[in-house]
């Protein structure tokens, strides 16, 4: 049986290799496997979600069937674009015994870390709030009952959110596992190895240690890998495509913009009412507009979010969950008057500096430094700030008309500050990226 | 020593000139009794409570830390001195390296104490503050790491920062000579970056000792209870909460229709139908706003004092109308007893006050 599990999981994280194996070429082994994770479940999830609208029910040999499905034609994908060899590129040798002082102390402090959280999420059961009353409980319904409707018409509440870590539950279920809790804490270990190999593909070896260390390390993050929530495997799946978009921008590889578009639109199916995804697009169009990327990488980046957004789109728009869920019916254009957009944005300001801003302390003031660092260097490293420039605008002007519409939308404290958990690894990355650029170019002269 | 050049500006001449390498050397000389000063308030405040220093000092202990920290990069990174650590600082830093692993090992001890008893045993028991022992181990590790890197004289940092004086120069790892001039830009951007990795560096050394200090609190707790069952453990994360819910389980066929209180103060937890829904799947729920939009009758109503604080008394106990019911099961949270009573239910009776428990309502006869 345990065999069996293990299989089944194997099979998901090959998928996600397979297809990363085939857009981007120039990159290491574990990097491969790490994204691969987060790309295999992902689609998988969303599938699995497309096929049980047609009556395919969720089972556990519809899903092996799916993976091996899956599986093959990725196969074949490879066979013709990379030929019989297997895609050899250099793995990052880690010879332990060969590694300084401070390397080998935080190798083993990471190891600590991710033992502890492993440990935590196979004792415990799945018991937090969110997760008892949204995500498990839908992912035990899909199980049990092979359907989604059940879940959705006992409550329209279950439509609140997109099914990627309920479906996940689900089949964790169906291929007889107790407890998918372990789930968050693999999202973990392969967040930080693909975030280590990021980094150190535009750094160093030691440089990318200490920094994967320093998020690893993040209390918030490593709290939310004990936590069956959305916000961490969301903030995982929106800050890796942001690295390879940056990836895109610095070397020209359509590869990592495929890689960016996909994790970026597998972001809206772990949470859509975010509108983060804008922001690659935007960054792109102006790239475009100045000649400095190619329209089709533009359209195709479009295309490819677009496919992974829209079928939960539709599906929640069709069950016209908005007013179930208290949004305010009117026009929010009707009524305004510029008192009540100044009033307001001075309401907003004070909420998100309380919410928002304190709450990342440190590391907002780590990112506004880098910017203005940043600012006005000819460097790739600028493209990157004014990305989390963009998304700090998009934190303020979508909590802005937010609170037009939702009439008590100083409530959700709390959920600000969880959603915007991806600014701790993109500004980490921002850092490394900019000392990284500003060291080699004092070291040239 | 610096090079004055006519063109120089007046607020160069004053700032980088002459005050600034006048404040570098003031840091030098007060660093050791700022350290031996930061740690005396910090065991000050770890056997007395947060917030004493400023209380009677007028000044935030955190803020002398602040500028403990920062004066020690004052003092081990500047460039162009040999060195600038004097005996009396050097002592200093040797007793610090001696005190981080009795630092740790109290550290560690008390953070088992407390994750074997209960939050605020420690501070209730012995007067200790466990998280200031914790700052002072970050303290005392910070300065050694600073001292480390100073000692190892990482060219790397050197280089990043590109400190050199004014005039003619020899970079790092180049042949070339050069003339550095630290114009208005180049000094802001290096303090920048000095800003960036020290705040980086207390980011990473303050989150590294919490995130081991949350390990080991929950892998003690899991050592010491490895055969604890589900329903365990749920009670050790929902308390009584999960007793009730299980009660009402067992005490319900799976086909049952129950009414739950409203989703306000004090049932937000009872009256929460998406919560409630979890452990009793799958039974149907009818919450308060619907029995009275609906004209249906439930088999079954919860009878819930509220689990969330109110300000007024009066507003506990759920339902607070009369019930024609078969019985009425009474919960003890405490003994787990159960206690059955045939008849209606009536809010107003006595042994309806605060009370928990499952009223099965009277079919009627067609």
């Amino acid at each position: 049986m345990i065999f069996v599990q293990a299989l089944n999981l194997i099979l998901v994280v090959l998928f996600g290799f397979l297809l990363v194996n085939i857009l981007i070429k120039k990159s290491n082994f574990w990097e491969k496997v790490a994204v691969g994770y987060f790309a295999g479940t992902g689609l998988f999830t969303l599938i699995l979600f497309l096929l049980n609208l047609v009556g395919v029910s969720f089972s556990r040999s519809h899903s092996f069937y799916v993976l091996g499905v899956l599986i093959i034609v990725s196969l074949i994908i490879t066979l013709f674009t990379r030929g019989w060899k297997i895609n050899h590129v250099p793995i990052f040798r880690y010879k332990f015994s060969e590694t300084d002082l401070i390397s080998k102390f935080l190798f083993i402090l990471l190891i600590l870390f991710f033992l502890s959280s492993l440990i935590y999420t196979l004792y415990w059961p799945i018991k937090d709030w969110d997760a008892l009353t949204l995500y498990d409980m839908r992912g035990r319904i899909f199980a049990e009952t092979g359907f989604m409707y059940p879940a959705f018409s006992i409550d329209r509440y279950y439509l609140a959110y997109p099914l990627y870590t309920s479906i996940a539950h689900a089949w964790v279920y169906l291929i007889g596992m107790r407890n998918p809790f372990f789930l968050y804490t693999l999202n973990y270990i392969f967040f930080i190895s693909a975030f280590y190999s990021l980094v150190r593909g535009v750094t160093d070896r030691k440089v990318g240690l200490i920094i994967a260390f320093i998020l690893a390390s993040s209390l918030e993050i490593f709290l939310h890998s004990e936590a069956a929530y959305t916000n961490l495997p969301y903030a995982i799946f929106y800050s890796l495509g942001i690295l390879y978009f940056y990836n895109y921008l610095t070397r020209k590889n359509f590869g990592s913009l495929a890689i960016s578009s996909i994790l970026v639109g597998l972001s809206t199916w772990v949470r859509s009412s975010e509108p983060f995804w804008i922001t690659t697009i935007l960054i792109l169009f102006f790239l475009v507009v100045t000649k400095r990327a190619k329209l089709l990488h533009l359209l195709d980046h479009i295309l490819i979010i677009l496919c992974l957004k829209i079928p939960w789109s539709i599906f929640y728009n069709a069950n016209n969950v908005q007013q179930s869920l208290g949004a305010s019916n009117i026009n929010i254009f009707s009524g305004l008057t510029i008192q009540l957009l100044m009033t307001r944005l001075l309401e907003v300001s004070r909420y998100l500096f309380a919410n928002f801003i304190i709450k990342l302390n440190v590391i907002f003031v780590i990112s506004i430094l880098s910017i203005l660092l940043a600012w006005g260097r000819k460097t790739a490293p600028k493209y990157f700030g004014a990305i989390i420039l963009l998304n700090y605008f998009i934190v303020f002007g979508g909590t802005y008309v937010y609170s037009f519409i939702y009439p008590k939308w100083w409530l959700v404290g709390d959920s600000v500050s969880r959603m915007s958990l991806f600014f701790i690894p993109i500004t980490l990355f921002f850092v490394a990226i900019l000392l990284w650029d500003l060291y080699l170019q004092k070291a040239k002269r | 020593m610096t090079h004055i050049k006519n063109k120089d500006s007046l607020g160069k001449v004053i700032f980088i000139k002459t005050l600034f390498p006048f404040l570098l050397k003031i840091n030098i000389t007060i660093f050791p009794y700022l350290v031996v000063l930061t740690y005396a308030l910090l065991c000050l405040e770890t056997v007395t409570y947060r917030g004493f220093v400023e209380r009677y000092l007028f000044v935030s202990v955190y803020l002398i830390l602040l500028l403990t920290l920062i004066g020690a990069i004052g003092v081990f990174f500047k460039k162009g001195v040999k060195t600038t650590e004097t005996s009396t600082t050097n002592l200093i830093l040797k007793m610090n390296s001696l005190l981080i692993p009795v630092f740790a090992i109290f550290y560690w001890i008390l953070v088992l104490v407390e994750a074997t008893h209960y939050p605020n045993y420690v501070y209730s028991t012995f007067h200790i503050l466990p998280e200031n022992l914790g700052i002072l181990l970050f303290f005392s590790i910070y300065l050694f790491v600073i001292k480390s890197l100073r000692q190892k004289n990482l060219k790397n940092i050197e280089l990043l920062l590109t400190s050199g004086t004014v005039g003619l120069h020899k970079y790092p790892g180049s042949s070339k000579m050069a003339y550095s001039h630290r114009t208005p830009f180049q000094l802001t951007q290096r303090i920048i970056i000095s800003v960036i990795i020290f705040l980086l560096g207390i980011y990473g050394l303050y989150n590294t000792i919490k995130v081991l200090d949350s390990a080991l609190k929950s892998n003690i707790f899991i050592l010491r209870n490895l055969n604890l069952t589900y329903e365990e453990k749920m009670k050790t994360s929902w308390n009584f909460f999960y007793d009730y819910i299980e009660f009402v389980r067992e005490n319900t066929p799976v086909d049952a229709v129950i009414a739950i209180p409203p989703s306000i103060r004090p049932w937000l937890s009872e009256g929460n139908s998406v919560l409630v829904r979890y452990f009793l799947y799958p039974r149907k729920l009818k919450s308060d706003d619907e029995l009275k939009s609906k004209s249906f009758i439930p088999n079954y109503y919860l009878l819930a004092k509220g689990l969330w604080g109110v300000s007024d008394e009066k507003m506990y106990g759920w339902p607070k109308e009369n019930i024609s019911a078969e019985w009425v099961i009474y919960f003890d949270g405490t003994t787990k007893q159960v206690k059955r009573v045939e008849g209606n239910y009536n809010p107003n009776d006595q042994i309806n006050t605060g009370a928990w428990g499952l009223i099965k309502v009277k079919e009627e006869k067609e």
